[in-house]
């Protein structure tokens, strides 16, 4: 296992999509940051007026931007899981590998930490430097125990991606798995916002809907949960809930064991098919 | 026996990739097994390996069930379509082997420095593999397979991808390691390249296994006797032909009679020349290794 994750990192860290994701993040926080100050410069000034516009608006911007990086680590994951296994069987590397006196289930094992591992640290990063940036600028009063919580939630984000992705790696071409995950993935977001909207215009049918689509793959739920820990110790109105990227429907935290579930769920069966798979 | 398989089958939709092979390979044997592309030596060869499920039979390495991977501890592997990770250097790929061998920290250097040696890819190591040539590629797919001094060598079509002069160094490297006592498992389709180095051979086609035994028992069992001779009897032909001895006729003077035994020569002699045939001329050949391989996989 251990020179399997020692492989995997060396891997990875050559990978020109990791490269692309990381620049793609900077040039992203960047933005943000300038973003936030322009607009704090030009909030309307004086009093309780203020205070309020800030928290709201410092609110809706950090919801805003927890999400767009929700979707950047998710799709980066995907991109870099996609081939995780389905590249070594085709470009034939993996007869170097499982013809080693290692187990077959320690190289999807090995894989998938570093996979996991990688992509949540960047994840982590991201989410806490987006509500750093959020916090400087808007002066929001939060819990520390509230942030903690809800960047390591969303740190899982990549992770449960990250699980079907490797099945999906065993089973089928890294084309085809590209390909279905991003159909997955844009199912899960758009379920959970007709979700959030089924729950505003109270429509039990959408909220239905969202929850099924958390089922299949929840990540959405995983967001909303960081936004509603985040939240949980913050004097906020409601009308700052209300943007489409904000949390009327928050998932019970049973979701999470869900989700805990659910990874561990699809890596025994990846390791099932890959034991069973003909590496020829 | 450090190779061991009983009814190895495998199956792949309608395909039979290999049908209940049976074979046995033991230590210090140079074991050929010899067949056209296609006929499933990769495929038998990926079963040994624990890499291709079998569909029904057993296999056993180092005495080891295949699906359990210690049995390829003391294994090396060159594999027929070659490809390594080609973002890391040659250097850095015999690294990861060796680790995954449990070499040693301490002896990794020696024996990677040794392997490069053999390979004649010494000072070239450094590079990263994606501009090595193929045959380069090969060599090093080669000291990957020898690096940690392993019992027992697969070897797939192991000069396919090289030149002559290539060729002839992977044969050195087979004759060395033949030399220091390993046991080697060579796939090829190339009879030209078993011929000087296998001690045993095997011939695999449609994924049946034909014929199997010391190279010499494949020379010695295929003698034949060429015959010019006039006014053979009908009964005598007919029954060549039933027990499949007659090999060849022409113009109804030149036979080839198949024999097993020199012994036999004089028998054949006198009986014709009892029954008043005018023998011209008889000539004995043992048949070459390349005949018994056409006849063996000729349909
Ligand atoms: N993964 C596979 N799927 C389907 N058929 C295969 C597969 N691998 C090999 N075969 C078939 O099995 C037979 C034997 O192939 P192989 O073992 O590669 O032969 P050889 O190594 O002797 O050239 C061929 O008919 C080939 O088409
Ligand atoms: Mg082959």
């Amino acid at each position: 296992m251990k020179n399997i994750v020692r492989l995997t990192f060396r891997e990875i860290i050559n990978k020109k999509i990791l490269h692309i994701g990381i620049i793609l993040t900077l040039i992203y926080l960047i933005f943000y940051g300038v973003g936030l100050h322009y607009l704090v410069k030009n909030a309307p000034a004086g009093g309780g007026m203020q205070a309020l516009f800030m928290q709201e608006v410092g609110f809706e911007l950090l919801t805003f931007g927890l999400f767009i990086s929700s979707f950047l680590t998710g799709t980066l994951a995907i991109m870099l899981g996609v081939g995780s296994i389905s590249h070594e069987v085709e470009s034939g590397t993996v007869l170097f590998l499982a013809s080693k006196p290692i187990k077959r289930s320690s190289i999807i094992m090995g894989k998938f930490g570093v996979y996991a591992f990688s992509t949540a640290l960047h994840a982590g990063v991201l989410a806490g430097a987006v509500m750093a940036l959020s916090i400087y600028f808007f002066r929001l009063s939060v819990s520390w125990a509230g942030v903690t919580l809800g960047v390591l939630i969303f740190m899982l984000i990549p992770v449960c991606l990250l699980a079907p992705v490797f099945l999906g790696s065993t089973l089928m071409s890294s084309m085809a798995n590209g390909v279905s995950m991003f159909v997955l993935y844009s199912l899960a977001i758009i379920g959970g916002m007709m979700e959030q909207i089924g729950a505003i215009i109270h429509k039990t049918g959408l909220v239905n809907m969202g929850i099924i689509s958390s089922l299949i793959l929840p990540v959405d739920a995983l967001f909303r949960l960081t936004v509603s820990k985040i939240s949980d110790f913050m004097e906020i109105g409601i009308m700052s809930q209300l943007g489409p990227f904000g949390t009327v429907s928050v998932p019970s935290t049973a979701m999470l064991f869900y989700t805990l579930i659910y990874i561990m769920v699809l890596l025994v069966l990846t390791v099932y098919f890959f034991n069973n798979k003909d590496l020829s | 026996m450090l190779i061991e398989t009983i009814n190895l089958t495998k199956r792949y939709g309608n395909n039979l990739a290999c049908d209940d092979i049976c074979l046995s390979v033991a230590e210090g044997q140079v074991f050929g097994l010899l067949g056209p592309n296609g006929a499933g030596k990769s495929t038998l060869v990926k079963m040994i390996l624990g890499l291709v499920k079998p569909s029904s039979g057993r296999a056993l390495l180092n005495g080891i069930p295949v699906s359990d991977p210690r049995s390829r501890l003391n294994t090396g592997y060159l594999p027929e379509l070659f490809r390594f990770y080609d973002w890391l250097s040659g250097y850095e790929l015999l690294k990861i082997s060796a680790r995954f061998y449990d070499i040693p920290p301490h002896r990794q250097q020696a024996a990677i420095d040794k392997a490069l040696e053999t390979v004649g890819l010494k000072g070239r190591e450094k590079e990263e593999i994606k501009n090595y040539s193929k045959g380069m590629q090969q060599r090093l797919g080669l000291a990957a397979a020898i690096l940690h001094d392993p019992k027992l060598i697969f070897l797939d079509e192991p000069t396919s991808a090289l030149d002559p002069v290539g060729r002839k160094e992977v044969r050195e490297i087979i004759e060395q390691l033949k030399a220091s006592g390993t046991t080697l498992f060579i796939n090829s389709h190339l009879l030209s390249e078993m011929e000087a180095s296998c001690t045993h051979l095997a011939f695999i086609k449609k994924g049946r296994l034909v014929a199997s035994g010391k190279i010499s028992d494949f020379v010695l069992s295929s003698h034949q006797l060429s015959l010019k001779a006039e006014g053979v009897p009908a009964a005598i032909l007919s029954e060549w032909e039933r027990e499949g001895k007659l090999l060849g006729l022409d113009d109804n003077r030149t036979f080839t009679i198949g024999i097993s035994d020199e012994e036999e020569v004089p028998v054949i002699i006198s009986r014709l020349a009892a029954g008043g045939v005018r023998i011209y001329r008889a000539t004995m050949h043992g048949r070459s290794l390349e005949e018994v391989f056409l006849d063996l996989v000729k349909d």
